[in-house]
C-alpha cells in the first residue's frame, strides 16, 4: 500500500487544532514505522490499518505494512487462540490459580486435549518461524497486531516493539495465555483498547488506545438519498416503515434470536421492519448453523430482511443499511469493542446495545442510545425511539458528537504518535 | 513587550497496573501511585467532551458513588476545595485526608464486582508550542478567545499542577507591564467549579476584558 492521505482531508470533521497537532507530533518522530498483522482485508484490524497507514505516510513518516502468511491449519489454530483468549463468560481468571485446577475428570481426555493443544502451539511456532525468516522487521517502531504474529518478537534486533492487542484478554484460557505471555512480555510495550481488556501480569508498559472508525471510508462516508435508495432497491427494502437494523456476523454471541424477539414484541404495537445483515466467516462452521436457526426463527415474517453477505457486503451497502435505519441494534451477549456501534452513532442513529465489552463506552445510556439486558428491555427502548422521533434524533446527534470526540481515526493516529514519542522518551512529561 | 508563544499539551493514557476493589485498596493505591495518575483521575474529565454537566467531576468520586454506593463520600470528593492546592502532592494529601476523615465516622463496605474495579491510569503529557504568538495583551486576549480548549486546560490547570513552567511564563509576561491585579484575578480563578472548559474560557476572557475596561 503506497498511497498517502492528507490529514487535512478531515478538517471539516475534526477542525484545525488536532490536525496541526498531528503534523507537529509527526515532525518529532524519526525513523520507520512498521505494522504487522495477518490480513490486508476483512476484520476490524485490517479496516483500521487501511485507513491509518496512508495517514502515517501523509505525515511523511516512512511506514510499511506487512502481513504474515500461513496455511489453513495455522489460521485455524490462531482462530482457536482468538476464541480461547477472548474473554470467557464469567469474568477474569486467575491464571496461576487456574493452572492447578483440572477441568476434565477423565485423564485420557485431558491427555488428548493437551496433546491437541501441543500440536496447535507447534503449528503456531512453525509459521511464526517461517514468517520470521521471510520478513524484514527493521522498523524503529514495530506494531505487531494481535496474537497471530506475536512470536515474531524473537527476531527483534532494533527499535521499539509494541504488541497491539485488539481483543479482550482479561479472562483467557490459562494455557493459551501463558504460552502467549512468554512472547508478549518481551515487547517494549503493549496497547489495549480499554483497561477492561488488559491483564495485570504482563510486566511491560500498557498504553490505552481505543479503536476508531474512519469517517471518510466507504463504510462511513456520507451518502446521498439516491445512493441509499439504490442499495435498498437491490434488496427489495422499502422505506414506508421505520427500519431497525443490526449488522453483525451470524454468531450466537450477537443474540440475533433476541433481536428478532424484541422486534416481534414491538411489531405488535408499531408497524416496522428489521434488517439483519451479516456474514459468516469461511472458517466458522457454526456461523452457517446460526444463520439457519435465525432463518427459521424469521420464517413467516415478511418484514424481517435477513441478509447473508456471501461474499461479504460491500462497505457502501452496510453504510446504506445503517443510514436508512431509525434505530441501530447491537444486542450482543458478549462483545469485543464493537466498533459497529460507533458506525451507527456516527450516522446520527441512536444505538440500543447489550451492556457488554466496549459497547458501554460508546452507548452512554440515555444520551447516545440505551444499554439493555433483556429482550423486553430492548423492545421497550425500540418502541420509545420509534414513537418519539425527536428523542431518536437527539440521541443520534449526541452519538455523532461522542464519536467525533472519541472514536475517529484522527484521534487514533494522535494516540499512536504519542505512544511512539513516549517510547523514545520514557518520562511522564515530554517537551517538544 | 517580547512576543509570547502559547503552548498546549496532549495526553496519552497508560495503565499503572494497579487497581482497587474497595475503599481500603483505593486509598492504599492513592498513597503510592505516580502523581500523574492523581492528576489524570482528578482532571481528565474536564478535558473530555460532555453532553451534560458531570454529576461528579473526578473519577474517584464517580467510582465511589457508582460502584461503592457511598454518595456522601463521593460528594465530598467532588468538591475538595483545591483553591490553595498548587501541586500534585498536596492534591494527593487532600484526597487522602477527605477519605480518611470520612472513614473515621462511616463504614464503607462496598466492593467492586469483577469488571468494575478502579483501574489507576497515569498520563504522559507531551507539551509543545502552538502557532499562536501574542506581542501585546490585546492580541493575547484575542488568542484566548479562539485558541484550542487544550491550551486553556494546559495553562490554567495542567501547567499550574505539573510544575507551573508555562503558567509562570504567562504570569511573568503579564507582570512585565505591571498588571498585577490582572494576574491576581487569574491566579484566583478556581477551575474546578466550571461545568466545562469552554465555560472556563469565557470566565478568563471576562477577567481580561474587565481589566482592560477598568484600566485602559
Amino acid at each position: 500500500m503506497n498511497e498517502k492521505r492528507s490529514v487535512w482531508d478531515y478538517e471539516d470533521i475534526v477542525g484545525r487544532g488536532l490536525l496541526e497537532d498531528l503534523e507537529l507530533l509527526a515532525g518529532n518522530i524519526s525513523g520507520k514505522v512498521q505494522h504487522v498483522n495477518s490480513t490486508y482485508t476483512g476484520g476490524g484490524v485490517a479496516e483500521i490499518l487501511n485507513s491509518l497507514i496512508p495517514l502515517f505516510k501523509g505525515l511523511e513518516i516512512e511506514t510499511e505494512w506487512n502481513i504474515i502468511r500461513g496455511d489453513d491449519e495455522f489460521f485455524s489454530v490462531t482462530k482457536s487462540f482468538h476464541n480461547q483468549l477472548h474473554g470467557r463468560v464469567g469474568g477474569p481468571v486467575d491464571v496461576h490459580a487456574h493452572e492447578q485446577v483440572s477441568v476434565l475428570e477423565d485423564l485420557e481426555e485431558q491427555i488428548k486435549e493437551l496433546s491437541m493443544k501441543r500440536r496447535m502451539l507447534e503449528t503456531y511456532l512453525h509459521w511464526n518461524r517461517v514468517n520470521a525468516e521471510e520478513m524484514t522487521n527493521d522498523g524503529d517502531f514495530v506494531f505487531i497486531h494481535d496474537p497471530q504474529p506475536a512470536a515474531l518478537i524473537h527476531t527483534k534486533e532494533k527499535g521499539h516493539w509494541i504488541w497491539r492487542c485488539h481483543i479482550d484478554v482479561s479472562s483467557p484460557d490459562p494455557l493459551v495465555w501463558n504460552f502467549l505471555r512468554d512472547f508478549v512480555s518481551k515487547y517494549d510495550a503493549s496497547i489495549f483498547s480499554t483497561p477492561l481488556f488488559s491483564r495485570p501480569d504482563l510486566g511491560i508498559r500498557q498504553f490505552l488506545v481505543p479503536p476508531s472508525i474512519d469517517p471518510l471510508s466507504d463504510k462511513n462516508i456520507e451518502l446521498s438519498p439516491g445512493e441509499i435508495d439504490k442499495v435498498l432497491d437491490k434488496y427489495e427494502i422499502t422505506t414506508d416503515k421505520p427500519i431497525i437494523t443490526q449488522v453483525s456476523r451470524f454468531d450466537r454471541l450477537k443474540d440475533l434470536p433476541g433481536v428478532i424477539d424484541a422486534y416481534k414484541l414491538v411489531k405488535k404495537r408499531i408497524d416496522c421492519q428489521l434488517i439483519l445483515a451479516g456474514g459468516v466467516a469461511a472458517d466458522d462452521p457454526e456461523g452457517m448453523e446460526v444463520y439457519r436457526e435465525v432463518l427459521k426463527k424469521a420464517e413467516g415474517e415478511a418484514d424481517i430482511h435477513l441478509l447473508l453477505g456471501s461474499p461479504p457486503f460491500p462497505d457502501i451497502e452496510i453504510n446504506a443499511f445503517q443510514r436508512a435505519s431509525t434505530v441501530i441494534m447491537q444486542k450482543s451477549l458478549k462483545e469485543g469493542f464493537g466498533l459497529v456501534v460507533s458506525e451507527g452513532l456516527w450516522k446520527g442513529k441512536p444505538v440500543i446495545g447489550g451492556a457488554t465489552g466496549g459497547i458501554p463506552l460508546q452507548v452512554i445510556n440515555g444520551v447516545t442510545g440505551y444499554l439493555v439486558h433483556s429482550v423486553e428491555g430492548a423492545a421497550y427502548k425500540i418502541a420509545n425511539l420509534l414513537k418519539d422521533p425527536e428523542l431518536a434524533r437527539k440521541l443520534g446527534e449526541n452519538g455523532r458528537e461522542h464519536v467525533r470526540h472519541n472514536f475517529l481515526i484522527t484521534r487514533h493516529l494522535k494516540d499512536y504518535l504519542l505512544v511512539m514519542l513516549s517510547l523514545e522518551n520514557p518520562s511522564s512529561i515530554i517537551r517538544l | 513587550m517580547p512576543d509570547f508563544t502559547f503552548y498546549k499539551a496532549r495526553y496519552q493514557s497508560e495503565l499503572t497496573g494497579k487497581s482497587a476493589r474497595d475503599i481500603s485498596e483505593l486509598i492504599s493505591v492513592i498513597k503510592e501511585v505516580d502523581e500523574s495518575s492523581i492528576f489524570h483521575h482528578i482532571y481528565h474529565a474536564l478535558l473530555d467532551y460532555h453532553f451534560l454537566p458531570l454529576e461528579y467531576p473526578n473519577d474517584f468520586a464517580y467510582w465511589i458513588a457508582d460502584v461503592l454506593h457511598e454518595p456522601a463520600l463521593a460528594e465530598r470528593l467532588a468538591d475538595p476545595d483545591l483553591r490553595e492546592i498548587h501541586d500534585l502532592e498536596a492534591l494527593r494529601a487532600r484526597i487522602i485526608s477527605i477519605i480518611e476523615n470520612y472513614l473515621t465516622t462511616h463504614d464503607v463496605v462496598g466492593m467492586a464486582r469483577s469488571g468494575q474495579e478502579f483501574h489507576f491510569i497515569k498520563c504522559i503529557s507531551v507539551i509543545f508550542p502552538t502557532r499562536y504568538v501574542a506581542s501585546n495583551m490585546g492580541e493575547a486576549l484575542e488568542i484566548l478567545k479562539e485558541i484550542d480548549l487544550d491550551s486553556i486546560f494546559y495553562y490554567f490547570i495542567a501547567s499550574r499542577m505539573l510544575g507551573g513552567e508555562h503558567y509562570k511564563a504567562l504570569s511573568g509576561w503579564i507582570l512585565e507591564n505591571d498588571r498585577h491585579e490582572l494576574m491576581e484575578a487569574l491566579d484566583n480563578l478556581y477551575p474546578y467549579g466550571f461545568a466545562n472548559l469552554n465555560a472556563m474560557r469565557i470566565e478568563i476572557v471576562k477577567i481580561v476584558e474587565r481589566y482592560f475596561w477598568e484600566h485602559l
